[in-house]
Order: C-alpha cells, then sequence, then structure tokens
C-alpha cells in the first residue's frame, strides 16, 4: 500500500490546524496466523490492519494520537483530538522533532514472494514444527505452538522534511512444551526464532532444539548446594541478563535515574571480555530496518567495549536532553509515541570452545532455561534453573531440578570468567555460552 | 452499521459470527510534573469468526467497506476449512441458547463525552501535584487517567443482532516517599463502568491523592511482619484477588479441561459453608462494576454465574463451544479484547458475597493477627496455589487494631484458605475494576466481596 501520499494529507491537515511541528507514521500489515494448543491445532486467523499515528508539537507540548483507519472523517477526529492534547500539555523544550538524515536502504528484509504467502503454507509450517518435535520421540507435549507471518509497510514523515516509506516481511515462529514419561514430567522448554525470507523459514532446528532440551531434562535428580560456576546457554542469557541490560542502557531510564548504569560511560561495569555492540543495518537481521521509529537510519554502535561502558540508546527527545543525536533507537508502531529499544544486539562470540568452557570447570552448572524474576533497577535476580546439568571435574554428571540461582546482575557482569566461540540467534539478540563466578547455587 | 454486517451475514453458509467493535482509548499520565503520556486513540475493526466442520476459522479488517468485510468472511472461512482437515479433536458444536437481540447500555451518569480532554489532562496535573505538595518526604508522584469507550454490533447467522454501548474510566495514583535512605510507595487505583459521576462522585481525586500520599509516609517508620500461619482478615479488594487469580481461572472451563484442580469438582464442597463466589456480567450488590458486561463477545447475554454456593462447587465459566461439551447453558464468558481478538474464556466480575458479621467483631475476637488491606504483584498457579503481596498490614493483638506493617507476602492454596473461613463481613465492595486479565489478550474486569476472616501464610522479613 502506498501510504505516503495518505501521511502527506494528515500532516497538511495537522499544521493547518496549528500544529508547529508534526510527525506521521502509518503502518499497513497482513497478518496470518496457526495456533495450536495441547498437541493439535486449534486456530487458524489472519488480520488486515492499517493505520497512522500523529504527534504534534504546539508550544513544545505533545500530543498524540492514533487511529486504524485512512476515513477522512476518522483522519479529522484524530488530529483535532491530537491538537487538544498538544494544545494543553505542559511545555518541555525538548519536544523537537529529528532533522532528516542519508538513509541507506538496508537490504534482506523484505521478500517479494512474501505477497503469495497465504494461510495453507501457515499451517503447512507450522504443522511441520509441531510434528518435528512429536516425531523427534514420542514423549514431547507441545502445550502451544505458533508460525505467524507479518507482511506489510511502514512510512513516516515530519514537518521536518523526513519521508519515507519501506516494505517488510517477518516469519515468527515459537514452540514450548514439556516431556511426559509415565508419572514424570520434564522441565519446560520454550524456543523460537523468526526470519525475513520464505526460504530462510527452518521451524525443525527450532522443533529438534526444544524436543532434545525436554527430553534430556527427564531424569532430572535434585542437585547441590554450592558456591561456584554457571555457564548460562544463549537462551538462558536472553532470560537472565538481557532484560536488566536493556533496561539499563536505555537512556530514558538512565535520565530518570532507574538505571545502575547511569554515570558510568567510560567505566569498567564488566569482565574485559564482554564487548556489545548493536547493529541495525545488518541484511536480513530480524531487528533490522533502513530508518527507525522517528526516522532516522541505524548505525552499528559500541554499547560495552571489553568490559567498559561506552554508549546508552537514544531516542531524539532522550537526545535533546543531553544535547546530542539520537543514536537510531527509537522504537514502536503506530499505536504509541517511539520508546526505545534494541536493534539486533550482539554480545561478541569469546575465544574458548563451548566443549572447553565445560571441561575448565571443577564444579558448576549448565543452566539450559532460568524461569524466575529479575529486577531490572536493581539488577537483583532470584529463580529456578530448568533444564539444568551438574558439572563435576569437567565433565556434565547429571541433568538437575529444583535448583535456584540468586544473586545481582550487575555484580555478575565483572565475574564472566569465559564467553564461548559458539553463538546463537536468540530472536534479534546474538549471544554465546557465558560462564560466571561465584554464583549462590541452591538445590531445593 | 446492522445493514452492512447483514448484508455480509446474508452471503454466508456456515455459522458466522460477525462482530464490530469501535473504540475510543484516551490516556494521560503525569511523574514527577512531566507529562509521560497523553494520547487519543481510535481503533475500530470487525472480527469474524466461522465453525466449519469442527473447526474455527477467525479473521478481522479496519477497512469498513462491503466488498472489504466479504473478503474477510471468505479469509476466515478458508482458515476453517484448511483447519478442518488438520484439527485432531473437532469442536462438538455449540449449546443452543437465546441469543441477544436489542440495545444494551449500562447505566451511565454524566457520560465521559462530556468531559473534555482538557479537563481529564488539568485533573491529571492538579492530582499528581496535590501528592507532591502534600509533605516534602514525597519525592515523586505519579497520575493516569484512561478511558475506554466501547460501541458494538454483533449478528451471527443463528439470530444475535445486538448493539451495545459501553464505557470504562480508571484512574490511579502512587506516591513516593522517601527519607533519608528509606524509600517506600503507595497505590490506588479505581476504575468503574460509567460515567464521571460514577467513578469521582464518591471517591475524590484529591483525597485519593491525600491518602495515597499519606499511605507511602506512614509505610516509612513501617517494620516488616515475620512469616508465620496464622489469623488474618482480608479487605474487599484481597478476597477480589484471591476469587479472581486464586479461584476463578481454575473454573474457566477451558482450563478445566486441560485439567485444571477444579476439574472434576462439582457438587463437591470445596470451600467454608459460608462462601458463595460469582462471576457475574451485569454489576450485583453495588452498581458499576469496572467489568461490566451485558452481552458477551459471542453474542450471548450474560448473567449471575454462581461458582460456589454455601461451599458447593456450581459451576465453570463456559462459552458456547465449552457448555456444549458440558451439557450446560452458556454463561456468556467469551470475551474478546479487541476487534482483531477472537472470543475466549474470561472472568467478568468476580466476588464473594457478603455475610452478616460485624468487622468490629471480627477484629475483636481476633487475639493475634493481621488486618490486611490492597493487593500489590503476585501470581496463582493452576492448582490454586497463590503469593501476593500486600500493601498495608496492621497488627491485631488482643482485639485491637496496632501499628502498620509493610512488606507482607500473603500465600497458601485458595481453597484451603476459603475451607478456613469463619466468618464474612456484611460489607460489599468492588475494588479491583482498575484492572485488566491477561490470557493472550486483555479483558477489563472486576473483584471484590467482603471481609473475610481466614487463616493463610504471612511472608515478611526478619529485620536486620
Amino acid at each position: 500500500m502506498e501510504l505516503l501520499p495518505i501521511c502527506d494529507k494528515v500532516l497538511e491537515k495537522a499544521i493547518d490546524i496549528g500544529g508547529d511541528e508534526v510527525e506521521i507514521y502509518s503502518s499497513s500489515i497482513k497478518r496470518i496466523e496457526v495456533f495450536f494448543e495441547k498437541n493439535d491445532l486449534q486456530i487458524a486467523r489472519s488480520q488486515i490492519e492499517d493505520g497512522f499515528g500523529v504527534r504534534i508539537f504546539k508550544n513544545k507540548g505533545l500530543g498524540f494520537s492514533s487511529v486504524n483507519s485512512f476515513e477522512e472523517e476518522k483522519i479529522t477526529e484524530a488530529i483535532e483530538n491530537c491538537y487538544i492534547l498538544a494544545k494543553s500539555s505542559p511545555k518541555d523544550e525538548f519536544n523537537q522533532l529529528p532533522k532528516p538524515q542519508k538513509i541507506t536502504e538496508v537490504k534482506g528484509i523484505y521478500d517479494p514472494y512474501s505477497k503469495s504467502f497465504d494461510t495453507s503454507k501457515a499451517l503447512e509450517s507450522g504443522l511441520m514444527l509441531v510434528n518435528s518435535a512429536k516425531n523427534f520421540d514420542s514423549r514431547v507435549t507441545v502445550d502451544s505452538a505458533s508460525f505467524e507471518a507479518i507482511i506489510g509497510s511502514r512510512a513516516i514523515i515530519n514537518s521536518n522534511g523526513i519521508r519515507i516509506q519501506e516494505p517488510s516481511s517477518l516469519f515468527n515462529y515459537y514452540i514450548m512444551g514439556m516431556a511426559v514419561d509415565g508419572e514424570e514430567v520434564s522441565s519446560f522448554d520454550y524456543q523460537f526464532d523468526g526470519k525475513r525470507f520464505i526460504n530462510e523459514i527452518d521451524v525443525k532446528t527450532v522443533a529438534l532444539e526444544f524436543a532434545k532440551n525436554v527430553i534430556g531434562s527427564l531424569g532430572a535428580e535434585r542437585g547441590e548446594s554450592f558456591v561456584g560456576n554457571v555457564i548460562l546457554s544463549p537462551n538462558s542469557v536472553f532470560e537472565l541478563l538481557i532484560p536488566s541490560l536493556l533496561f539499563s542502557i536505555n537512556a530514558n531510564n538512565v535520565q530518570k535515574n532507574m538505571s545502575k548504569l547511569s554515570g558510568k560511560i567510560g567505566e569498567r561495569v564488566a569482565s574485559s571480555l564482554l564487548t556489545i555492540t548493536d547493529n541495525g543495518t545488518l541484511q536480513h537481521g530480524l531487528g533490522s530496518s533502513s530508518f527507525d521509529r522517528e526516522g532516522i537510519p541505524h548505525k552499528p554502535i559500541s554499547i560495552i567495549e571489553k568490559g567498559k561502558l561506552i554508549s546508552f540508546m537514544y531516542n531524539t527527545y532522550t537526545a535533546n536532553k543531553e544535547g546530542r543525536l539520537s543514536t537510531g533507537h527509537a522504537s514502536g508502531g503506530a499505536r504509541t509515541v517511539p520508546g526505545i529499544g534494541p536493534t539486533n544486539f550482539i554480545i561478541k562470540s569469546g575465544n574458548v570452545n563451548y566443549e572447553d568452557m565445560i571441561s575448565n570447570i571443577d564444579r558448576g552448572i549448565i543452566v539450559t532455561r532460568f524461569s524466575g524474576n529479575t529486577n531490572p533497577v536493581s539488577g537483583d535476580f532470584s529463580g529456578v534453573v530448568k533444564g539444568g546439568y551438574l558439572i563435576k571435574n569437567g565433565k556434565i554428571i547429571k541433568p538437575i531440578i529444583e535448583t535456584l540461582i540468586a544473586g545481582n546482575i550487575f555484580e555478575a557482569l565483572p565475574k564472566i570468567c569465559a564467553i564461548s566461540k559458539e553463538t546463537k540467534w536468540v530472536y534479534s539478540i546474538n549471544l554465546p555460552y557465558i560462564a560466571i563466578e561465584d554464583v549462590h547455587i541452591t538445590s531445593g | 452499521m446492522f445493514d452492512l454486517l447483514e448484508r455480509v451475514l446474508k452471503k454466508t453458509d456456515c455459522f458466522t459470527e460477525i462482530r464490530y467493535h469501535n473504540r475510543e482509548l484516551n490516556s494521560i499520565s503525569v511523574r514527577k510534573g512531566e507529562l509521560e503520556e497523553s494520547s487519543s486513540s481510535i481503533y475500530g475493526g470487525v472480527g469474524i469468526r466461522v465453525l466449519i466442520k469442527g473447526s474455527w476459522g477467525f479473521s478481522s479488517t479496519n477497512r469498513l467497506t462491503e466488498n472489504d468485510i466479504y473478503k474477510t468472511f471468505k479469509e476466515a472461512k478458508i482458515a476453517a476449512e484448511i483447519s478442518s482437515k488438520n484439527k485432531k479433536v473437532k469442536v462438538k458444536g455449540l449449546s443452543e441458547t437465546t441469543m441477544a437481540v436489542g440495545e444494551f447500555e449500562p447505566e451511565i451518569n454524566d457520560s465521559l463525552k462530556n468531559h473534555s480532554l482538557d479537563e481529564k489532562l488539568s485533573l491529571v496535573l492538579k492530582t499528581e501535584k496535590l501528592m507532591r505538595a502534600s509533605s516534602p518526604l514525597i519525592q515523586s508522584a505519579f497520575c493516569r487517567y484512561n478511558e475506554i469507550i466501547d460501541e458494538k454490533y454483533i449478528v451471527t447467522s443463528d439470530g444475535a443482532r445486538c448493539h451495545i454501548l459501553d464505557m470504562k474510566p480508571e484512574f490511579r495514583l502512587m506516591a513516593v516517599a522517601v527519607r533519608e535512605v528509606d524509600m517506600t510507595s503507595a497505590f490506588k487505583a479505581i476504575g468503574v463502568t460509567g460515567g464521571w459521576e460514577d467513578i469521582f462522585g464518591k471517591k475524590k481525586p484529591e483525597e485519593l491523592a491525600e491518602s495515597t500520599a499519606k499511605i507511602a509516609i506512614d509505610l516509612l517508620d513501617a517494620k516488616y511482619p515475620i512469616g508465620e500461619r496464622l489469623t488474618v482478615i482480608l479487605d474487599p479488594s484481597l478476597v477480589g484477588i484471591l476469587s479472581h487469580e486464586a479461584i476463578g481461572h481454575t473454573v474457566e472451563a477451558d482450563f478445566v479441561l486441560a485439567g485444571s484442580i477444579s476439574q472434576g469438582k462439582i457438587g463437591k464442597k470445596v470451600a467454608s459453608e459460608l462462601i458463595t463466589l460469582v462471576d457475574s456480567g451485569p454489576s450485583q450488590i453495588k452498581k458499576h462494576a469496572g467489568g461490566e458486561l451485558l452481552v458477551d463477545d459471542e453474542g450471548v447475554p450474560t448473567k449471575k454465574t454462581i461458582i460456589i454456593k454455601d461451599g458447593i462447587l456450581m459451576s465453570y465459566l463456559h462459552n458456547r463451544e465449552t457448555s456444549k461439551i458440558f451439557d450446560v447453558e452458556p454463561t456468556g464468558n467469551a470475551r474478546a479484547f479487541e476487534y482483531s481478538d477472537e472470543p475466549l474464556i474470561r472472568m467478568r466480575n468476580t466476588y464473594i458475597e457478603p455475610g452478616n458479621h460485624e468487622l468490629g467483631d471480627m477484629i475483636s475476637e481476633i487475639k493475634k493477627g493481621y488486618l490486611l488491606k490492597g493487593p500489590m504483584s503476585g501470581q496463582a498457579d493452576a492448582n490454586a496455589e497463590f503469593m501476593f503481596g500486600v500493601q498495608e498490614a496492621y497488627e491485631i493483638n488482643n482485639g485491637k487494631l496496632g501499628r502498620l506493617l509493610k512488606g507482607a507476602t500473603i500465600s497458601g492454596q485458595a481453597f484451603d484458605v476459603l475451607n478456613s473461613v469463619d466468618s464474612v463481613s456484611k460489607d460489599f465492595e468492588w475494588d479491583l475494576g482498575s484492572g485488566y486479565c491477561g490470557k493472550k489478550q486483555y479483558a477489563k474486569v472486576d473483584a471484590g466481596g467482603p471481609y473475610l476472616r481466614c487463616k493463610l501464610i504471612i511472608g515478611g522479613k526478619q529485620e536486620r
């Protein structure tokens, strides 16, 4: 759908009514989903949704309105409401829209063949996802699974001259469940992935990893209580470390003094083994696009370099507060004002093989999944190890259950003692295995 | 709108449910004097569900021409047809019932539309400021006003033809008190189905601001309780959250079929005979419950569903599909959050009926215990085990209310707790009307009840 001419019309109306600065974000998508529950197909569904979100600044006051319709009457109503809010909102000198920057097209985020992707193709992939897991071992039970295709286009224009549109395609899938062997029920496991192109879709890998994990955790016994090394799998790094890291490098949380990393730019915050970057320009990346929610191009940025904190992630508002430029991390869609979020977030691989990481540990555990609470403000975490394994003298001894780990993420970052060569994309986040020293491990 | 939807319905050749849903959503929030959100949105569209050979298909669109709506029907039909070839356990059918026909609107006093967005924005700015101005100890505050204004048309191929209007405003406040290294926060939230008078008529924003700030300050001096199992009195909001989270979910028929703890318990004693627990679409006992629903999203008129009567489990919560399986009447619990969501079994307003005890007597009979008020975050499992945080815990010693304590949690197995109830007060409040329940999609719900005296485990922490 050609969105820019509609955006032009909305922008013109918003300026006419009295807006000082105006931004229109518009999207049009088709979504197809097949959803499975209890090993069976539950429902197939599809959705068409178009709409736009308009941001108006009046005397530096903010108004936002969104509407999922391009009907004349609805556009007018949305703009009127938006203007009323902007006019009455308190003045905030940092309310200023960005200026246009040169946009370089990021390749590989739209598959032209996706236009003909339909419900029967989604069902085919969904069935393969569920059946691959079931066929691996009859003890595998799929609690729920889904395959979803999202095909569409988004556009952004503002009164400073930003005016751009881009199509994209995305295929997401997940599977979750457990293994049941007589009376025994294994740990729960959850695997997911996504692809940009039809010919990249690989539901089998996700299904098999899920099936292997749940079968492997059968026969688990109670572990031991000790202080030792923990190897986090890419999935458990995603569950345990990533939420608090993303929260604390979000400039909005930094400026509101809610981030443990506030005021620490240039300081050592982690082991020198740790390097983190974010790059929204990777071809075929799930977090890639040619521009962010405000029309700013993404660029690779360094977040942590050999343990030293280099940069936070900014949108235009938080950048204005510090008199700098946005890092291109404005996130969100037509329904909300721009927030801040990562694109393709990458923890750099290390220099040891996963096998060697295990053999270097005298006493420790492997955590395949973590289920618990992390407090992103304080960094405190505590929770249950799912799909855990006990390591002694460099060897995996047995799968373990009822094992708890607790600690603080910001205290754990300096205690990273090994990072694997192997990495895995957990959706748009690329993660290695990470070993951390001195973790409190409690057997229930 | 009926004409448009019925023109499409006439062209269909299978069970078809067409639901037009338009939602206006206005949200304003202010934190520490800074505007965090001032947004006004309109989301409208049509969701169509069809049932073919024991399989559902669902499709939705925001495009409202006859042609687009018919295309959406065809998409749903294709989805159902393809599914029917691959679904193992087929839908047995839908229970027959009297479908909703006509106009439905809850009681609304002073429509939210009579009040401008400016007025709502200034109210939020003013209330947030009031909290910070109330004491130098209040270092930060937050206030949010949110309103949902809905209009629906539902037509089905088996006779539903209804037009539904609804309004649900919410107002929340938080105050953070700081003294040296100590920091405490307090929350209050109200939400109703109704208009401006219905939300702010009895509970004035300035009074809410004052009491929220006061609790945050009082909590600065509060100590933590010591963990133990003992007698407590739960306030209506805690009775509500216990009824919803720990009991209500286990009686949703889809969860029952998946093996929840309430499976096979109909007709059995599951709670003290003092307990009658209800989930109702229309408000009961007091008006303007926040989850009021007159017709569900399958087009079934809602009613009062008695889940537990005098301690005996009487009913599960159903949609048309599960009521056919259990061979009972549908209870009107099928709900969809937006037009693009298909209906799922959800609660509405869940509560325990008041008894005949005086709260004062209930307190004075306790030798050692607590009066607990205000739920914080928590969780409950399919086996009815729960853990919730409590905002205010007042000590009871030898029948007298004592100190306020902070950081308390309550936990236990909800049916065990309801079995331990030995008195139920005459009072009744809806107190979770600002709440949303999450189960694949959101639903506006409310819950409440009287004061209950029961036994459960209090968690706290040891003073260092």
